[in-house]
């Protein structure tokens, strides 16, 4: 009985290890080098989970996985249309499929899909206040709301601009047709409404903050330039964190860091990358390849480099302060991800000069190295990826 | 990167992970795509990330992101 045990376990072992060696055999140089990069950034995780205390309640934090895992499968598993007008782009629609199999608690809460969302949300934030805070690409997503709810509502919501924006007070029911935006544009001073108005009126309030690096401190002040030394740009951060303490759902973001300002070509021609060999010289975490390999993997183990001694560091710096704070403690915290630049747009009108390299996500296109070193930084192989597989 | 280790380190600081990970643009044939591409406006500026161009954001990101804030929340 035991031979038969010890037999069983070993030609699991050899099974398993056979199906290792196809599995790496059969993946690209670059996937390899990413797939790599993956078993990295899982150690990392294991090795970052195990030295924080367990505080959370398991069963909510078991929850919440499975809900981020619905929700990719959601988004990933979704299906772009090309459409038969040969004037219109491409369509996407989301696998809705996923929230109605899977997680019956999810269940879509839209009666209609052809609704709007950014609409239909409104009855869900009915009297809360809500805090955008992260970089141009946060601001991008609340402009698309306003856009969206001054169509609806037929009402001005003009944003005086990401670094002046105040508050909008949304989720109205619409004005009447010959009056577009007359409360808005009256030239009074718009106060900000008091929380039992927005009960009474069932109407919610949108504040978006400015900050590319989301530190929670607001001991420096804003209008002393700090240039983040890495990358030779500003770092811009407006003080949230007190916004976010009157909020109920606080929406955050910080996006993959930005190339250095002079690997830009000065001649828009020549590009330069030596911040990259500087980095691979300094430290390889791509061990099995060495400095003098192609761009890609240069800018893979650059991207390595500023994800784990610049992001993460960063930010669990200001996890940890806002875990910390009691006042923080009632609003719902989301973090939206960050978007893959997308080749189509990429590649179009690049110079001739400027090399393309591949796309990170399976079936993509090639890009230009820029949006390469951003792309690797925000996704990951995601066919391997254990928490967000579908 | 980020994808891989904030889903599995967000939760433990009370944050949910909202993925916005959209499926790469399906190629087009290049008559198609210069038809399309003659009905953006001139003036409106190539900008991939902030403003996804050419229109793929408005519509992709507004379902995606909205429609998935509103399944956490409800």
């Amino acid at each position: 009985m035991n031979n038969l045990r010890r037999f069983a376990r070993r030609s699991a072992l050899i099974i398993l290890g056979f199906y290792s060696f196809s599995y790496l055999y059969s993946l690209h140089l670059g996937d390899q080098v990413l797939l790599s990069v993956d078993l990295l950034l899982d150690q990392v995780v294991t090795d970052l989970l195990s030295s924080m205390p367990s505080s959370r309640d398991d069963f909510k934090l078991a929850a919440t996985f499975h809900s981020q895992s619905t929700l990719s499968c959601f988004v990933q598993e979704g299906k772009w249309n090309r459409g038969s007008n040969l004037q219109s782009w491409p369509t996407f629609t989301p696998n809705r499929g996923w929230l109605k199999d899977r997680t019956p608690k999810l269940g879509s809460p839209f009666p209609d899909p052809m609704q709007t969302p950014s609409i239909e949300i409104c009855k869900l934030l009915s009297g809360q206040r809500l805090l955008f805070v992260g970089p141009e690409s946060t601001y991008y997503l609340h402009t698309l709301w306003l856009a969206s709810l001054e169509s609806y509502e037929n009402r001005s919501h003009i944003c005086l601009g990401q670094r002046f924006c105040t508050f909008h007070h949304i989720c109205r029911l619409p004005f009447s047709q010959n009056n577009f935006g007359r409360d808005e544009t009256s030239g009074k001073k718009k106060k900000m409404p008091l929380a039992n108005a927005l009960l009474a009126t069932k109407s919610s309030v949108l504040q978006f903050s400015l900050s590319t690096n989301l530190h929670t401190s607001d001991r420096i002040p804003y209008i002393r330039p700090m240039i983040d030394q890495y990358t030779g740009v500003r770092a811009q951060n407006f003080h949230w964190i007190k916004k976010a303490r009157k909020s109920d759902v606080v929406v955050m973001n910080r996006g993959p860091i930005s190339a250095p300002e002079w690997t830009y070509p000065t001649d828009g021609t020549t590009a330069n990358w030596t911040f990259a060999v500087d980095i691979c010289g300094e430290k390889n975490y791509l061990e099995d390849h060495d400095c003098n390999g192609d761009l890609e993997q240069l800018l893979v183990n650059a991207a390595l480099h500023a994800t784990l001694h610049i992001f993460l560091p960063d930010l669990l710096l200001s996890l940890d302060n806002l875990l910390a704070d009691f006042e923080l403690r009632k609003a719902q915290m989301f973090w939206h991800g960050s978007w893959y630049i997308q080749p189509l747009c990429a590649k179009f009108n690049l110079p001739n000069t400027i090399p393309l390299l591949r796309g990170i996500l399976p079936k993509s296109a090639s890009v230009d190295p820029w949006s390469f070193y951003y792309n690797s930084q925000g996704e990951s192989l995601i066919s391997n990826n254990s928490c967000l597989r579908c | 990167m980020h994808n891989r280790l904030l889903p599995k380190i967000l939760p433990h600081f009370n944050v949910t992970y909202i993925p916005m990970t959209i499926p790469p643009y399906p190629d087009l044939p290049t008559s198609r795509f210069w038809k399309i591409h003659d009905t953006i406006s001139p003036h409106q500026g190539k900008d991939c990330l902030r403003q996804p161009w050419p229109t793929f954001g408005e519509d992709v990101l507004e379902k995606v992101f909205f429609e998935a804030l509103s399944i956490l929340l409800s």
